[in-house]
Formats: structure tokens, sequence, C-alpha cells
């Protein structure tokens, strides 16, 4: 059987979201669309998996939320990152270029 | 000071807790839904393609309340209080002999003992209804569905393989 499900590889969600959230503190909603823009309809990220993987990452400190009024003048909860979530980011991304890099090697070389 | 406070007794309001998410949750795919009738859907077709999208509203508030829940610091402050409970119990007890400063000592290492095991079996209810083993592995669907990816007997993508080689 043929599998068309790309599984994610465990925290790339999670580096997705460090990166998005480097520019600026964004609700989850935001979080989605900015990832939804950037990934041009090459991956379609099920909305709900975003918030188990927010909440993981604030219990683990690389992000902090807070309520606040969105755009349309809603409470919305927003978040941002902290430092040790920017350090997470800069470590992440030297890790993910790594392991892409290799990825390609072996592609290349079958 | 008074948002910290407020914050740390919603910790221990389990409610609070499951109705806060909710709320995030809910204005999540009301902010889905008005993007599509911004693109002509009517209101109730809008909605239902934000539930879509959205995927298993109840198994993902089971999971942000239980992350909240099991980490939050009004837990870990409790365990502390109780823990210091039982060894205060425990230290009036071997220390002094009398009657009267005895049933405190018993009174207070009950407190930490049955708050222990309250603990526990909370954590352990929780556990229970966590029904999504991998979180992080969620929704991802590729749109090149005719590229086959290379699994191995295992299962595992290339990226797996070369992380656990790792």
């Amino acid at each position: 059987m043929r599998r068309t499900r790309t599984d994610l590889m465990q925290g790339t969600l999670e580096l997705m979201i460090l990166k998005t959230l480097a520019r600026e503190e964004m609700h989850g909603y935001g979080i989605a669309q900015r990832i939804h823009e950037a990934v041009e309809d090459l991956l379609k990220v099920e909305d709900g998996s975003l918030y188990p993987a927010l909440y993981r990452m604030e219990e683990r400190g690389w992000i902090s939320s807070e309520w606040g009024a969105s755009e349309n003048n809603r409470r919305a909860k927003y978040y941002k990152l902290t430092r040790a979530g920017r350090q997470q980011l800069a470590a992440e991304s030297v890790n993910w270029d790594r392991i892409s890099r290799a990825v390609m090697k072996v592609l290349q070389a079958s | 000071m008074y948002k910290s406070l407020r914050n740390l007794f919603r910790h221990f309001d389990g409610h609070a807790l499951q109705r806060q998410v909710e709320e995030e949750l809910q204005f999540h795919i009301e902010m889905r839904a008005q993007d599509y009738q911004k693109e002509g859907f009517d209101y109730e077709d809008s909605l239902e393609r934000a539930k879509l999208r959205f995927g298993d509203f109840a198994m993902v508030k089971r999971q942000c309340v239980e992350i909240s829940a099991k980490n939050s610091v009004g837990i870990w402050i409790l365990k502390v209080l109780f823990t210091i409970s039982f060894l205060l119990g425990v230290l009036i007890k071997s220390v002094t002999p009398e009657l009267n400063t005895t049933r405190i000592g018993s009174v207070l290492m009950m407190i930490g003992i049955f708050g222990g095991l309250l603990l526990i079996g909370k954590t352990i209810r929780m556990r229970d209804f966590k029904s999504a083993p991998e979180p992080l592995r969620l929704g991802l669907h590729s749109i090149a569905d005719s590229i086959p990816l290379a699994f191995d007997e295992k299962g595992r993508t290339p990226f797996e393989r070369v992380q656990a080689d790792d």
C-alpha cells in the first residue's frame, strides 16, 4: 500500500513555531496562518495539531503566553518567544540544516 | 504580583483551565470561519470547513488541558507542600515523644500521604484519557501524493533514520 501521509519529524512543527514567533508575538491562529503562508501549500498542517505543541513548548519554557485583545477586539492568547526559546531556535536551526544536508546526500547518492 | 497570584490560583481550578483552552481553540475556529466567509462561503459552510480543518476539537482540548494541568505551578506547589507536611510529621513524631505533639505529627504525615496519593490518582486519570500518543505527528499531509517515501521495515522515513543513526 502506498503511503501518502508525510509524518512530521519530531520537533519539526516546534521549529516552525519557534521561527514564526521569532519575528513577533502572535496568537495561535496567527501562527497557523503564517506557517500556512510560508509553506505555500506544500504541506498541509491540521490546525488543531498546533496547540498541543504550543502548550508543550510553553511548559518547556521556550515560549510564554498572555491573554490580550486580537485585531478584531476579541480575547485571544498571545505567545512570544523566551530567551530559552531563542536559544532553542538557534540550536534546532543548525540541527535541521545538518539533517537536511545529510538526507540530500543520501538521496543524491542513490 | 496580582496577575501572578491570579494565574497561580487559576492553575488549581481545573474548570477554569478547561474554559481557557476551549476559548482559545474556539477563537481559532471562529477566525478561520471568518476567513472562509471572506472567500465567499456562507456562515454554516464556513464554520463546517473551519471545524474540519481544525481536526478533533475534543482530543486537542484534552491534550492541552492535560499538558497544562500536569505541569502547572499549582500542582508543583501542592507536591512541595505535601512533601513538607509529611517530613514535618515524621520529624515531630521522632523528636518529641509527647502525646499531643505526636498526634500533630501523625496528622501532618497523613495529610502528606493522602495528598500525595490524590495527586498520583489525578495523574493516572489524566493518562487514561490521553488518546493521542504522538501529538507532534498529527495531521501533516503531503500535497504531492504521487511521491512515495522510502519507508524502512519499521515504517521510518529517511529523516527519522538519519536522526536515529546519529
